[in-house]
């Protein structure tokens, strides 16, 4: 399958925060169609830059520029998931998904493809943490694929915090199904030893900046793991992955 | 779900007809309808009496009940009604105002025009008040706009009182007819505001339902999915104050009856809003009908305002949603 569309280039992007720059000169072209991990250690600035690229937040310097054919509403161009849901109100699990203006058969498949059917018709505020955190997950995977493949983007922040081992590869593989149809996917996570091996490539951003940007063993150096991390280990990269090797604690 | 298309409907239609027609026929004199063509005492009552009443009972449940409805999915929170948020003494503060500068009792026919108009303008500030004392930076913080909108509510009864005992004669009474709300001054023109804007109401806000139900994600959430939040705030806001505003200046302050009947169609219903505000409409309509039979036959002859009867029940049904709501956010650590 060939991936057609634009990449989404960020040109000098700039945030102020209320003590410190949220972001700082931030450059990067970020390919669609392709398993994309924004990492960093907490405050490092991942959260702000997908407020950026979701157009939550106006950057305070520099542009986006989302190639052509893109639409002009923010809703047909992106779906977001971010760190934190607000949502309170008794509806169903389905009704949740079916809130990104899918029926009720789509919501269910949504629901299917994380492995939570199940619960479709439990009342959301009944959820567990983890399961809440995946009905939304499933809304904003709908909302994604109403979009088309050549324009949509999907952000996603920590979707992978507080999920078992299995629900955790579960939403790795709906992302992974995104991309490989040509979606853009950036997925925000702190689950290196999960989200590495599924990366193509990561953008690893420190202290609001571009540090750097490139395949996983390239950019997870033991000197950043050392130096942002306090760990000691390595990125070992192997045919269809690889996986994070920690020694210990940094001394 | 027997009708997909309008859960519910149907049946509240029925129940709405039912309610009607008893409002019509019992009464301290009880009407039989297949006499009424005999009893030439009989048509002044249903024509002067109980129909304007009844309908004005209709309007007034139906139009306290949707703005009920609007304002808890609005604020996200199953606590909202219209007198508990200030909005209706802001507007009985309005209409009292006009009233004691010297529009005449309010039996007086025309004087409902500009009577409706000053409480409606009561209700803005109020309401204008109200979130802005309950605004936490960006965020409207709920429990802050419950306790703004208690202040608000006792400050204007205050001033309903004060109003009213300079105004002089008849003053203790007005007093209770605005603070508890009643339905026994009806006359023929009482009707005449809510019969034009609720059925205006009812077409403008009749595709609103995904709209409030994607709102319910919150504000962020909601415009990621390409809802102009700020925009159905602003005219969901307006139009709840505008039916509690003329809901109040023709009955006076009937409190939990906004809270009451969208929270009952939530458990009938389930949580979707879809069809939520011509449901609350009806239901509104028929529990208001129902209640204010009870306060004419509970006493009969006496009577006793409909507003006391709706807080008497309402009252409890606060305090138990409230432990509810209480009970499940400790529950969440929240």
């Amino acid at each position: 399958m060939t991936i057609t569309g634009a990449a989404l280039t960020v040109q000098g992007v700039s945030l102020s925060g209320p003590r410190q720059p949220r972001l700082r000169d931030l450059s990067v072209t970020l390919p669609r169609g392709q398993r994309l991990l924004l990492a960093g250690p907490n405050g490092a600035g991942k959260s702000s830059l997908l407020d950026v690229l979701s157009g939550d937040v106006a950057p305070s310097a520099g542009t986006l520029h989302w190639g052509p054919g893109t639409p002009a509403p923010w809703a047909e161009r992106r779906a977001y998931l971010p760190q934190r849901n607000a949502l309170a109100h008794p509806f169903s699990a389905a009704q949740v998904v079916g809130l990104a203006g899918v029926g009720t058969r789509e919501a269910r498949d949504h629901l299917e493809e994380l492995g939570i059917k199940d619960w479709a018709e439990q009342p959301y505020p009944t959820l567990s943490g983890g399961l809440r955190r995946l009905v939304h997950m499933a809304r904003v995977l709908a909302q994604l694929d109403r979009l088309a493949p050549e324009v949509g983007w999907g952000f996603f922040d920590e979707p992978l915090a507080n999920l078992d081992w299995r629900f955790a590869g579960r939403v790795l593989n709906a992302l992974e199904r995104r991309a490989a149809v040509g979606y853009g996917i950036l997925l925000a996570a702190h689950e290196l030893n999960l989200a590495l091996p599924w990366a193509e490539q990561v953008l690893l951003l420190i202290g609001g900046r571009g540090e750097a940007f490139g395949a996983p063993a390239a950019v997870l150096t033991p000197e950043r793991l050392a130096t942002h991390w306090g760990v000691r280990g390595h990125f070992e990269a192997r045919e269809g992955g690889g996986r994070l090797v920690l020694d210990g604690l940094d001394p | 779900m027997a009708n997909a298309r309008a859960p519910g409907l149907q049946a509240l239609s029925v129940a709405f007809l039912f309610a009607f027609g008893a409002a019509l026929l019992l009464g301290p004199v009880p009407l039989r309808p297949w006499a009424l063509a005999e009893d030439p005492a009989a048509w002044p009552i249903l024509w002067e009496l109980r129909l304007p009443r009844a309908l004005l009972a209709a309007l007034v449940g139906a139009a306290l009940a949707l703005a009920g409805a609007l304002l808890q999915a609005l604020l996200r929170n199953p606590l909202a009604d219209p007198a508990l948020l200030g909005v209706s003494g802001g507007a009985a503060l309005g209409a009292a105002a006009v009233l004691s500068l010297g529009a005449g009792a309010l039996a007086s026919g025309l004087a409902v025009v500009p009577v409706a108009g000053a409480a409606f303008l009561g209700a803005l500030l109020a309401v204008a008040l109200v979130l802005r004392l309950g605004q936490r930076g960006t965020q409207l913080d709920l429990s802050g706009v419950l306790l703004a909108g208690v202040a608000i509510n006792t400050l204007c009864g205050a001033g309903v009182g004060l109003l009213m005992m300079l105004a002089g004669d008849g003053g203790l009474r007005s007093i209770t007819f605005w603070l508890f709300g009643s339905l026994a001054n009806a006359h023929w023109l009482s009707p005449l505001p809510l019969l034009i804007t609720l059925p205006l109401t009812l077409l403008l806000t009749r595709s609103w339902g995904q709209a409030l139900d994607q709102y319910q994600l919150g504000d962020r959430e909601a415009a990621h999915h390409g809802l102009a939040v700020g925009r159905v705030q602003r005219q969901g806001l307006l139009v709840a104050t505008l039916l509690t505003a003329l809901a109040v200046a023709v009955a006076g302050i009937i409190g939990f009856l906004g809270l009451m009947v969208p929270q009952g169609l939530v458990r009938w219903f389930g949580p979707s809003h879809r069809h939520r505000l011509p449901q609350a409409a009806l239901a509104g309509a028929t529990l208001l009908l129902l209640a204010d039979l009870l306060a004419r036959l509970l006493l009969a002859p006496a009577e006793l305002p409909v507003g006391m009867l709706t807080a008497l029940l309402g009252g409890p049904f606060f305090l138990w949603l409230l432990r509810r709501q209480m009970s499940h956010s400790r529950a969440d650590g929240a």
